[in-house]
């Protein structure tokens, strides 16, 4: 190995040789002198801008069967369902509970604190992703400049991901996985054998734990290739083999759960649907036209520009980004991996570039902004980067601050005013908010069939409802009781890609939409108000409404009417009457 | 980390060739000859665009009656004036058709594609001498990507013209002072064929923008800041504005700070008279200065991307599409293999893929700008990462008469794929399994003179069957029929708002649909009836007069045959 080349530092038990222990008040000294420069003031908010774009009211309409499937499996003593509970379409269609650990966790924090449990918890569990993002872009660069305008800058990119929703689960261990493996190949160490347990308790909680075997076979199999061309930032070959070892016995170790090893191919299955990739709109390409999407589109196309610029990527980041940008351009819900395994190398790619413009003497404000840490977070300014970081260990030394930064205890009241601030905002906008959003708040009613199923509570049960795909969660929780069951809800995979074109082919009003519901004896269509069905079914001689609000219509036929005993629609209430002032607002 | 070396050649020079040895003229000949006939298989269409039906019926109008005043087909008030924007290319098409059938026009449209890839593939400095084996293979790979929209329609002259730019702009930064008088009258022709010569304009606006003159100064803003300015700047305007202005911004924010100057003996004068000639001269067309507003109609009516697919964004489960990630990588991984790119190379690139990214019927303008950046910097990356004993192998050059035996053998097997598609007998079968033929025979038969509800697409073949009478509803000629009859159809055809009322507005009592359709179900429950299906279209003819069902209608596929 050259100099200049990245290197790895020789295994060592504990990550190398550390430093003696200081005294507390000292290191915290240090923490806040290091947090307090510009550089450290921007990182610090850019975390906390995280944590303000991560929390949000639970707006992912597959939550709410997830919660019921939990409170099943609580009261079935964990014992998992064979077959769906909600739907009279699929009653013979066996279900992989790929997430059921992660349910029965979401109804028991329900049961605990209600709403006000579960956003928390599942905030904060993609917060520590995004913290886990900042920690593997640590170990190439210490440029708080750049850490802080990545974490930003990754924050924009999953705006339209962003939420307490399963898929977090997946988001938050991949950046895990890839921050244990990262840190093994740089440093050696034992925290590789995490990754077992790790691949064990995320094979219990979501089928997503493929994507980090994937992950860690791509990254093998980079740099044994690299290995092989001579490559000039090799890993030993060593760590290479442990970490295929390691991987091996990690996807022997997730076949451990209720599903055994039929769990691997469930995911590919999912992805090799082609009806989930048609009709599932966060299963589709990204379109562009919208403003949530175009935060990825920057992201990729500036790493790629750095990328020009600076000439110089490791083998296995070269694969994970071209791997997960394939992944995120082929459907929006991707571009969640894609910030998790790029965003270091976004970070670390900004981070040469600022070097190489401070060298060139071309960035002196800049220079006092980015200050570099090259230490953890809360080290103080200047430290060297850590052994074996590699990523900075060819930039050129950076000049000293042009100008000295202002007193210590300026500077800390500063760090301590803008935390105060944006802790304040985070917790009074964002998180109370979303906490205090009760399952029938007016956010949901104009979502979700709040209303309508309020009504549906109060009529005689064992109804068979066809329903709007994404309301059929909502429906089969708040239904939960009544004997009412729906055509279909948002396991897609459980649906089966016939079910899906069959939903589509009533959805959509293609000519045979009322034989299909008849053939499944359907009793009552509640679907969106304003969609093509709606209209058909308004127009339909054979179909009569029987209830309406804004935001949900329902039909019964015509035929049935009388033998169904349906009440009738009550005076809106609370949330309800709200959605129909709403409404009259709208139309008038 | 892997630390690319700086190639030894200097920009644009020498991108790691040799120079030329005698009879490699011939084998670059071979290889360019190749890899043209090779693009015909993916250029030669029949016409899968629907819009090209209207086009022929224009042309035939244009030549028998002059280039109409108003809009000629549809009973719908436009809101915006009509712009005749291709005269000069319906005119031709309906020349084309008219002496040879539909499989003439394929064949013409598709050596225009194919000449577009040739041209942007001489689109290389000269002083690279890039082997045109590279040049051959990034035809190939570009023309495999830009065949999803290429074909007959009027975009594949303007993929032309954008490499004959492109070409120019290249001679001229070599040094050739005249070359760029090509311009004035190429812009005359192409703003009468097709208003994509705003992409055209655009490429000469960049190269202008971009580049310092000699006796310009840089902007007096340090490095760093400027990055940042252009940056955060070009980032911002992508989130708020959209993709297409966010690559405006870059360039001109570029341009603005940190503009690249020319090579010495390249002056900017003569290219800044002739852009301006060239622009000027597209004035001269029917409607003149007109043209430009129902351009920026055309690009901001927000209706455009739900009604035209291929406004839409590029959508990544096709297998085709992600030829423009496999472009797009290629030219990352060239640029960090080989000689460091020039800025103006990257900073369009970007644009272009952007543009693609946006709206996929950008893909063809990508594909002209890429074909020549993956010539050169393929030639340079391969020259210098690639083991010197496998090019020595590789770089034996066939003699000069075998090269061109073998390009004439491709070329043969090419032309045996591709002439199928040109001939009369596969027209006419696409003509009938594709656009609604027998079921317009129908209507003309039995319904003559009234109104039909059909979809836009379907409206541009029924305005070339219908040509006189004004039958027709909405066809995408976006620019001119404005927001509201847009909303309108678009209430129809999807069963929302007042689409009722609509129909009976626009006295809409005949239909010609998909049979699978939502609007065939809704129509149906308004007791419309189905005259006829034609089983190879899968369309139906419907009228309204009949009574509700009080059970649900038969399949639409039961009723009689068109």
């Amino acid at each position: 190995m050259g100099s200049g080349l990245i290197t790895a530092a020789p295994d060592a038990p504990g990550g190398g040789g550390a430093p003696p222990p200081r005294p507390l008040m000292r290191r915290l000294h240090d923490a806040l002198d290091g947090l307090s420069t510009p550089g450290g003031l921007l990182l610090v908010g850019a975390l906390l801008i995280t944590a303000i774009a991560v929390t949000s009211a639970i707006t992912d309409p597959d939550f709410w069967w997830h919660l019921q499937t939990g409170q099943l499996l609580i009261a079935n003593h964990l014992h998992l369902l064979g077959n769906d509970p909600y739907t009279y379409t699929i009653a013979n269609h066996h279900w992989t509970m790929h997430e059921w650990l992660f349910e029965a966790g979401v109804a028991a924090l329900y049961n605990i604190g209600g709403m006000g449990a579960i956003v928390p918890v599942l905030s904060l569990l993609t917060w520590v992703g995004v913290v886990f993002i900042l920690l593997r872009a640590r170990l190439h660069t210490g440029d708080r400049l750049s850490l802080g305008l990545g974490l930003i800058v990754a924050a924009l990119a999953a705006n339209p991901i962003w939420g307490p929703r399963d898929q977090m689960v997946d988001f938050t261990f991949s950046c895990l996985v890839l921050l244990l493996i990262e840190r093994y190949l740089l440093r050696g160490g034992r925290a590789l054998w995490f990754l077992p347990p790790l691949f064990l308790l995320w094979s219990n909680l979501h089928g997503g734990f493929v994507i980090g075997l994937v992950f860690a076979g791509l990254i093998v199999a980079a740099e044994a290739v690299g290995l092989r061309l001579g490559l000039p930032d090799r890993v030993p070959p060593r760590r290479i083999a442990t970490l295929a070892g390691v991987t091996v016995i990690s996807t022997l170790v997730s076949m451990i759960n209720p599903n055994g090893p039929g769990i691997l191919i469930y995911a590919a299955e999912t992805l090799a649907s082609p009806a989930q990739q048609a009709l599932i709109l966060e299963w589709q390409s990204p379109d562009f036209h919208q403003l949530e999407v175009r935060g990825f589109a920057v992201m990729l196309v500036s790493l790629l520009g750095f990328l020009i610029v600076n000439r110089r990527i490791r083998a296995r980041d070269a694969v994970l980004v071209a791997a997960t940008s394939v992944l995120a351009l082929e459907s929006v819900r991707n571009v969640a991996l894609f910030v998790a395994a790029s965003s270091p190398t976004w970070i670390e790619q900004l981070s040469r570039l600022l070097d190489r413009l401070r060298s060139d003497g071309a960035l002196a404000a800049l220079r006092r902004v980015g200050g570099r840490a090259g230490s953890p977070v809360g080290a103080g300014a200047g430290a060297p980067p850590p052994a074996g970081a590699g990523g900075n260990a060819t930039a050129p030394a950076v000049r000293p601050t042009a100008r000295p930064l202002p007193p210590f205890r300026l500077r800390v009241t500063a760090l301590a005013v803008m935390t105060a601030a944006l802790l304040g905002g985070w917790v009074g906008l964002r998180l109370v908010p979303a906490m205090t959003t009760t399952p029938t708040a007016l956010s949901y009613a104009e979502t979700y069939p709040v209303c309508a199923s309020a009504w549906l509570r109060s009529a005689p049960g064992h109804l068979r409802i066809f329903n709007q795909y994404g309301e059929g969660g909502y429906l089969a929780w708040s239904l939960a009781g009544t004997g009412d069951k729906i055509f279909i809800f948002g396991d897609a995979a459980l649906m089966g890609d016939s079910l899906l074109y069959t939903y589509s082919d009533v959805a959509d009003v293609t000519p045979q939409w009322q034989t299909i519901l008849l053939h499944y004896g359907t009793q009552m269509v509640l679907f969106d108000t304003g969609t093509a069905l709606d209209h058909v079914l308004e127009a339909s001689p054979n179909w009569v409404m029987v209830y309406s609000d804004p935001h949900n219509q329902a039909f019964v036929l015509r035929s049935e009417l009388a033998s169904l005993h349906l009440p009738p629609q009550p005076a809106p209430t609370g949330s309800c009457a709200q959605l129909a002032t709403q409404g009259k607002a709208t139309s008038s | 980390m892997t630390e690319l070396p700086t190639a030894t050649a200097r920009d644009g020079a020498g991108a790691g060739t040799d120079e030329p040895r005698p009879g490699s003229r011939a084998v670059n000949v071979a290889w360019l000859l190749g890899g043209f006939c090779l693009t015909l298989v993916f250029t030669v269409q029949l016409f899968r665009y629907g819009d090209e039906w209207w086009h022929i019926a224009l042309g035939r109008l244009i030549l028998s009656q002059g280039i109409p005043a108003v809009e000629p087909f549809s009973f719908v008030a436009t809101q915006h004036p009509w712009v005749e924007q291709q005269w000069l290319y319906e005119v031709a098409l309906a020349t084309l058709v008219r002496l040879g059938g539909d499989g003439l026009a394929s064949l013409v449209l598709g050596l225009v594609g194919a000449l577009a890839l040739l041209v942007a593939a001489l689109a290389v400095p000269r002083r690279a001498h890039v082997p045109r084996g590279w040049s051959a293979a990034a035809m190939v790979l570009c023309g495999l990507m830009a065949g999803m929209a290429l074909g007959v329609r009027a975009e594949t002259v303007s993929a032309l013209g954008v490499a004959v730019t492109l070409l120019i702009v290249q001679r001229w930064r070599d040094g050739n002072r005249w070359v760029v008088w090509l311009l004035p009258p190429m812009y005359l022709l192409w703003a009468n064929l097709h208003a994509g010569f705003i992409a055209g304009l655009g490429v000469l606006a960049f190269t202008l923008v971009i580049h310092r003159g000699s006796r310009s100064r840089t902007a007096p803003v340090p490095g760093g800041l400027s990055l940042a300015v252009i940056c955060v700047g070009a980032a911002a305007a992508a989130v708020l504005l959209g993709l297409v202005a966010g690559a405006a911004i870059l360039v001109l924010l570029w341009a603005v700070f940190r503009p690249v100057p020319l090579d010495p003996g390249v002056g900017r004068r003569p290219l800044l008279i002739a852009s301006v000639a060239a622009a000027a001269l597209t004035l001269v067309n029917p409607v003149g200065p007109g043209l430009y507003g129902y351009i920026a109609e055309t690009v901001s009516n927000p209706i455009m991307s739900q009604l035209v697919s291929e406004w839409q964004s590029p959508n990544f489960h096709d297998m085709l599409t992600r030829l423009i990630e496999v472009v797009a990588a290629l030219l990352v991984l060239l640029w960090l293999l080989g000689r460091r790119p020039r800025v103006p190379d990257i900073l369009l690139a970007t644009a272009a893929f952007l543009f693609t990214l946006q709206a996929v019927r950008n893909v063809s303008l990508f594909a002209v700008v890429a074909i020549p950046l993956l010539s050169e910097y393929g030639a340079a990356a391969w020259a210098a990462r690639a083991p010197i004993g496998l090019r020595r192998r590789l770089g034996t050059r066939l003699p000069g008469a075998v090269a061109l035996v073998a390009a004439v053998a491709v070329s043969a097997a090419s032309i045996a794929v591709m002439a199928p598609q040109a001939s009369a007998a596969s027209a006419a079968q696409f003509e009938q399994t594709h656009e609604p033929e027998t079921a317009a025979d129908y209507v003309a038969a039995n319904f003559p003179g009234q109104r039909l509800f059909s979809s836009d697409g379907d409206a541009g073949y029924l305005a070339y069957r219908f040509r006189t009478g004004r039958v027709v509803f909405v066809y995408d000629e976006i620019g001119i029929f404005g927001t509201g009859p847009l909303t309108d159809y678009l209430d129809i055809a999807t069963i929302s708002g007042p689409w009722k009322a609509l129909l009976a507005r626009y006295d809409l009592r005949h239909a010609i649909l998909g049979s699978g359709s939502a609007d065939v179900s809704a129509l149906l429950e308004l007791g419309w009836t189905v005259n006829c299906y034609e089983a190879p279209s899968g369309r139906v003819v419907m009228s309204a007069g009949g009574s509700p069902p009080t059970s649900p209608p038969p399949p639409p596929s039961d009723a009689p045959s068109c």
